[in-house]
């Protein structure tokens, strides 16, 4: 059976830079069958076992910069090493972790949510919950087109 | 030099701070020799407005949340704050399982900055391709280090998840004690994983005393080497401590030649002792012991300091890597690039202290909670965090709600620290008044040797690239670059 | 015993004549979602969750104390209904703050349930964070607005079963809040007879016992019925 999974990361004490983890809460709130969620702080390296064991994979992140409306998941290719002093990875640095030391890696996406309020608050801005709203119906449609009906 | 170039001085706003760079600059003297060199890091504030007015039971819970690489640590000095303003002493087998927890902390963390983070630093040479010097590299070199390390992560983490679960970890620690025992088949599962543990702790030390035997010698010399201050936890026998409670002997600072500044010293006496300089240049602040200022009273927290404080660790194996570290390096060790030495053997110590606790009895017992109402309105928590010690204070009005926070962190104690290695790093290799890539791959090197962490402000800084700036005497922008 | 027929979706219900439409699906074994509503206290019609249409009448009307009538043809879960009450439930959530991960209740929480009832696994409205406090004043329990909900569980208990009318409704319209006495610190209540009752009800994390931290409140709104039963009929469960 295919493994999907759906990583949501981000910090929740700042705003809507917490929207990736917020989605994947909600994702692995539904607990939907041949769907492998997980919502973290941010990306560390024992994640690409996990992706090894995944077929398709779907990072979730809130992006500051210009963000492709209406939102999409855009392909992610292995690359990019990890900045000088950062505790955590991209995902594109993950999924050439996952080749490199388990010899397989999933397709992957990514999805970037257009975040504005950095805040130190618990909650997300009105632009970020209505880009999470378009999301979780992307991920959902995602999901049932890949997972067949989940 | 580019005197063509038209600099834009960069300054550190809480809008930069978020969407801005990590930043080192470089500062010229007039004889274009390095003055001084600076690491500007971002530091959690405004974090006390998740804090007031709520429930000081709450803040193990919230605390647990600023950080994705040590959310034990501040679990744990939040519920050690909690216990202090309920008045308890919390029982003694909720202490083995805090301790039990923290050693896997440590023990992940160190794995993460040993084996992913630092491991290419002196794996591969410094002259080599900055694209090519980090962990991808590293795996290409090394793939089974890689994956060691990524073991070893598990295994911290399986036994994390094992006390708290997968999901409440984030509120385990409470004020008074923990929220659940420990089971006997989950006691059995973490002891089943320790072998493999012991195999990668030892398989890093001896490959990195190698390296350091035949190739690192100009590191240990020029990566801040500096006599300084170490503060940080002992227990009551002088041994290596890390979490204090029964087995505390208080915060202890000695200098580099062995002295003791202070000893015994209480956490609530702590804010008297130390002072905590503001510098125009960065939002972090810079903690050292008042009665010595600012530079004669700078400190080091964190592997090395631990190893430093304490006279011995309590168990076999580690006590052999530490009497082999003090032969390296003296009694006490200077060498800031050590300071990776002293993860792997905190790893080591982690690992045989957890073995300890598992096999006492009490780690199964069920009574872990004790209760009580707010008795002490003001009350300061410690623990040692992977990075160093960490400080919660809290004050609360009369029914337990939260009035103001401070938090002083590890890599603030360390920052003094971190700009003196890179000062002496930057002086050392600065050839022809130019930024060259061997000299700014020790430079980065220089700074994870603290293994500083930025986690906590918004994941999108943590990503950013790194911005190093050579500034001339004058304070023109002479040179930039943009690594990561 | 006067009897009434009436059709809820599919189903052919007989009820005595006095019933409510809630109670008429409830005989009929069909769930329909309740919040204010609480077994053993006057319905209130507040949350409107139960929210039903009725054939021949364009307008909405909570099941919790809508008299049953003969021939009724009841709708509970039309796609109107249900939109309807996962706005309901969003705007809950939107207009307290709600950090279920932090929260006493999370995980035993009605209105984290009603949420997954409802199918509402995010919200699509802006949250309002609106600036709430905690009282900490009672020595056995905690009250924290910014979780309440204001269904008036705990107004109702206290003042039609333990008769001490500590609680009430304050202020209006987006200020609305629970008060205790004459809004005052609850500690300060001298009508409180540190019975626990309302807490017991609180369907949220709002009333909590002090000391009690993230998913350790486990209400049990049943004791209440149990109690009732006790005093009314004056039979005990063992
Ligand atoms: S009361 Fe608590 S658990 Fe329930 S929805 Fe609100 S925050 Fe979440
Ligand atoms: S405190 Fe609880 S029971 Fe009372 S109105 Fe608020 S949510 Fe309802």
């Amino acid at each position: 059976m295919s493994q999907h999974l759906v990583i949501g990361y981000g910090n929740t004490l700042r705003g809507d830079d917490g929207v990736g983890w917020h989605i994947a809460a909600a994702l692995e709130a539904l607990a939907l069958p041949q769907l492998d969620v997980t919502a973290v702080h941010q990306l560390t390296p024992e994640l690409a076992a996990r992706m090894a064991n995944a077929d398709q994979v779907v990072f979730v992140d809130a992006h500051h910069g210009t963000v492709r409306q209406p939102l999409a998941l855009e392909p992610l290719q292995a690359g990019a090493p990890p900045p000088p002093f950062s505790h955590q990875l991209s995902p594109q640095a993950l999924l050439q972790l996952s080749q490199q030391l388990y010899g397989r890696q999933p397709q992957a996406w990514q999805l970037l949510i257009p975040a504005q309020a950095w805040a130190y608050r618990h909650g997300l801005s009105a632009g970020a919950t209505a880009a999470m709203d378009e999301a979780m119906a992307l991920l959902l449609a995602w999901i049932r087109r890949e997972a067949g009906h989940a | 030099m580019h005197p063509e170039s038209t600099p834009r001085r960069i300054t550190i706003d809480p809008v930069t701070r978020i969407e801005g760079h990590a930043k080192i600059t470089i500062q010229l003297d007039g004889s274009g020799a390095v003055a001084t060199a600076r690491f500007h890091v971002t530091e959690y504030r405004g974090f006390e407005r998740f804090c007031e007015g709520r429930p000081f039971t709450e803040m193990a819970a919230i605390t647990a949340r600023i950080c994705g690489i040590c959310p034990v640590s501040h679990l744990l000095a939040a519920a050690k704050t909690g216990d202090k303003i309920l008045g308890v002493a919390i029982p003694p087998a909720a202490e083995h399982l805090r301790r039990l927890m923290n050693l896997a902390q440590l023990t992940q963390s160190h794995a993460l900055s040993f084996f992913h983070l630092s491991s290419p630093d002196f794996l591969l040479g410094w002259n080599s391709d900055p694209t090519q010097r980090n962990l991808f590299g590293l795996i290409a070199a090394n793939p089974d280090l890689a994956r060691a390390g990524i073991r070893l992560r598990q295994f911290g983490q399986g036994v994390i998840e094992a006390l708290g679960g997968r999901k409440i970890h984030a509120a385990w620690a409470v004020p008074g004690g923990v929220r659940s025992p420990l089971s006997p088949a989950l006691r059995d599962q973490i002891r089943a994983g320790l072998p493999e543990a012991f195999t990668i702790a030892e398989r890093g030390l001896s490959l990195f005393k190698q390296l350091l035997d035949t190739q690192l010698q100009e590191e240990l010399e020029v990566f801040g080497n500096f006599p300084s201050l170490f503060l940080g936890l002992v227990g009551k026998d002088g041994s290596w401590e890390h979490y204090g409670g029964r087995r505390s002997g208080g915060i202890r600072v000695m200098a580099s030649d062995g002295s003791l500044v202070a000893d015994g010293l209480q956490e609530d006496d702590v804010e008297q002792f130390l002072a905590e300089a503001v510098e125009p240049w960065s939002y972090l602040k810079f903690p050292y012991i008042q009665a010595l200022g600012p530079q004669a009273g700078s400190y080091r927290v964190g592997p090395l300091a631990r190893l430093n404080l304490c006279d011995c660790i309590g168990s076999e194996r580690a006590d052999q890597e530490l009497q082999e570290l003090r032969q390296r390096g003296g009694r006490v060790v200077t060498a800031s690039f050590l300071y990776h030495l002293a993860r792997l053997i905190e790893i080591l110590a982690c690992l045989e202290q957890m073995e300890q606790l598992l096999d006492d009895p009490l780690i199964t017992a069920t009574h872990v909670r004790a209760r009580a109402g707010v008795n002490c309105h003001e009350a300061m928590g410690v623990s040692e965090a992977p990075r160093g010690t960490l400080f919660h204070h809290y004050w609360v009005d009369a029914n337990g709600l939260i009035a103001k926070v401070n938090l002083i962190i590890a890599t603030g104690q360390n920052n003094s620290a971190m700009n003196r290695t890179i000062t002496q790093i930057a002086r050392h290799y600065l050839a022809d008044g130019n930024l060259s890539e061997a000299m700014l791959n020790r430079v980065e090197a220089g700074i994870r040797c603290f293994d500083p962490c930025l986690s906590c402000s918004t994941h999108a800084a943590g990503q950013m690239p790194l911005l190093v700036q050579l500034i001339g005497p004058d304070g023109t922008l002479l040179e930039e670059r943009r690594r990561g | 015993m006067n009897l009434y027929s009436l059709r809820i979706d599919d189903h052919d219900v007989a009820i005595a004549a006095d019933s409510t439409v809630l109670q008429a699906a409830q005989e009929a074994s069909i769930a329909i979602p309740t919040l204010c509503f609480l077994e053993g206290l006057s319905a209130v019609a507040a949350c409107r969750m139960c929210l039903v249409e009725v054939s021949g009448n364009d307008t909405l009307l909570p099941a919790c104390i809508t008299p049953v009538q003969e021939g009724m043809q009841v709708h509970t879960a039309t796609p109107r209904l249900q939109d309807i009450r996962r706005t309901l439930i969003e705007l809950l959530f939107t207009e307290g703050n709600h950090v279920c991960g932090i929260c006493v209740a999370n995980g035993h929480c009605e209105l984290q349930n009603l949420a997954v009832e409802v199918g509402m696994d995010h919200s699509r409205l802006p949250y309002r964070f609106p600036d709430r406090h905690v009282d900490l004043s009672h020595p056995l329990f905690g009250m924290d607005h910014n979780r309440c909900v204001l269904c008036t569980r705990c107004v109702r208990v206290c003042d039609e079963v333990e008769g001490a009318h500590v609680w009430d409704v304050g202020w209006r319209g987006e200020h609305c809040r629970i008060i205790a006495g004459l809004e005052e610190p609850w500690g300060a209540v001298e009508a409180c007879t540190h019975c626990g009752k309302c807490v017991e009800v609180c369907p949220t994390g709002a009333l909590f016992h002090r000391g009690d931290t993230t998913d350790e409140k486990h209400s049990d709104p049943a004791r209440l019925q149990a109690l009732m039963q006790a005093r009314q009929q004056q039979r005990w469960n063992p």
